[in-house]
């Protein structure tokens, strides 16, 4: 099909579309007027019953923590489909000769400093967000990608990682797969000591408090890990692919 | 005017498509279906926004205060992480795609199969 | 709504039309970083922090990262290809 004829198909579609957006869109409660009742609820409750001021935390550790389990698994699935993906294509190529061009920053010595003295403050940064999930906003997910960005810089910074002789692809597997595995103990955690899987069985200690709301921070460590890892798994790899180049590039 | 958050997630969705269809580089189509993702976030936070009401933190507000509603948050919190999952396989499906067809053209991949 | 919904929806579809609209899939990629920390102010002025913070950092950052390095790995093989055509011609 030409590009015109799939072109002006799309349009009577998209026009279609667009007449159903608008009609479904003038069933909804007006801006600024939406009537939650279980996202009522949830807000009143957190405090009291689970002594985590973040309510967004709550509902997703907890009210709806299921799910998560479940996502964390998406992005797991996804890091090892990238790996796949990509490690096949490996077997066809081979990495560039001139060992300059494995440290992306070979050519830029103010990128390396700016990236060694950035590294340091953003990994505090990204401990701090994964800790304070269940006070102030952040969690395991924001936390984590900023984690996975504070070890690139490190690798920016400098040819300490090089390809091929450091493989620190296995260190972030291990990671991702800990982080994993983590979360479902702690999910099992709440079945062996309380009634159920995913409960909060840990003590919640004082609203406010660095430690308290019971199990929120444990598995907030566990999914930063498993995001991290998975962040720079992916990364990692992509990174990997652009250094690598066919045989007869290295010579 | 009430109706701008929700006219902005159709358009992003639409024009977002519109680049899909149009596109000439399969790394070019996964940028245009992020755009057509981040129309579902803008949709789900305008449903749950509240007139005058605060984030859904509870420190540093009066007890009884409105918050708006914490439920689609976590939904699109979850969704901007798969957002980055799909996109993930998806490039490295295109460097794949581009490794055994030497061209990210989705009209000259098609009649190949393989 | 607020002025500042109502800018920050508007920057969030200009920059979403920009993002579509551009040729160059490199120029694409960073305007998606724009595009995502745009979405970030909207997803703060409605009182979403959580979902700005996570924005930030995948849209602003991971997502653009992804798509430069696979733009860097499809143009370098391209660059081997021209040099030794003769190899990929069967593929």
């Amino acid at each position: 099909m030409t590009r015109g004829g799939r072109l002006a198909i799309f349009a009577v579609g998209a026009t279609g579309l667009a007449a159903l957006l608008a009609w479904g869109f003038a069933g909804l409660p007006d801006f600024g007027t939406f009537d939650g009742r279980m996202g009522e609820l949830i807000s009143s409750i957190a405090v009291p019953e689970r002594h985590a001021t973040n309510v967004v935390t709550a509902v997703t550790l907890d009210f709806r923590g299921f799910d998560t389990l479940g996502e964390e698994f998406i992005l797991f699935a996804a890091a090892v489909g990238v790996l796949a993906l990509l490690r096949l294509a490996r077997s066809e190529e081979t990495v560039a000769a001139d060992p300059d061009e494995m440290t992306p920053t070979a050519g830029s010595r103010s990128v390396a400093r700016v990236s060694a003295a950035l590294a340091g403050p953003a990994a505090v940064l990204a401990i701090y967000v994964i800790l304070h999930g269940h006070l102030t906003p952040g969690g395991g997910f924001q936390g984590g990608v900023v984690l996975a960005a504070a070890l690139l810089l490190v690798y920016l910074a400098g040819a300490t990682i090089r390809h091929g002789r450091i493989k620190p692809i296995n260190a972030m597997e291990l990671g991702e797969g800990v982080g994993a595995a983590g979360f479902v103990a702690i999910a099992i955690g709440g079945l062996i000591f309380a009634a159920s899987f995913l409960e909060n069985f840990l003590p919640l200690g004082v609203s406010g408090d660095l430690l308290s709301a019971g199990t929120y921070m444990p598995l907030y460590i566990a999914v930063g890990l498993e995001v991290a890892g998975a962040v720079l798994v992916i990364l990692g790899e992509l990174l990997d692919q652009a250094l690598l180049t066919s045989e007869e590039d290295g010579e | 005017m009430t109706a701008l958050a929700y006219a902005v997630a159709g358009w992003l969705l639409l024009v977002g498509l519109a680049g899909i269809v149009r596109s000439r580089n399969l790394i070019q189509l996964v940028v245009c279906l992020s755009v057509c993702q981040s129309s579902t976030y803008v949709l789900l936070l305008a449903i749950g926004f509240r007139d005058g009401a605060a984030a859904p933190i509870r420190s540093g507000i009066p007890a009884g205060a409105e918050l708006v509603d914490p439920v689609v948050q976590a939904m699109t919190l979850t969704d901007v992480v798969v957002e980055a999952t799909v996109t993930a396989l998806l490039l490295a499906l295109a460097v794949r795609a581009h490794g055994r067809f030497g061209t990210l053209d989705p009209d000259e991949l098609a009649p190949m199969r393989g | 709504m607020t002025a500042v919904q109502t800018i920050s929806l508007v920057l969030v579809a200009a920059a979403g039309t920009v993002v579509v609209a551009l040729e160059d899939v490199q120029r694409q990629a960073l305007a998606s970083s724009v595009f995502g920390l745009s979405l970030a102010i909207l997803f703060f002025s409605f009182q979403a922090p959580d979902v700005a913070l996570s924005q930030i950092a995948v849209g602003g950052v991971a997502l653009p990262a992804m798509i430069l390095l696979t733009i860097s790995k499809v143009r370098r093989r391209e660059r081997a290809e021209a040099e030794a055509p003769s190899e990929s011609d069967d593929e």
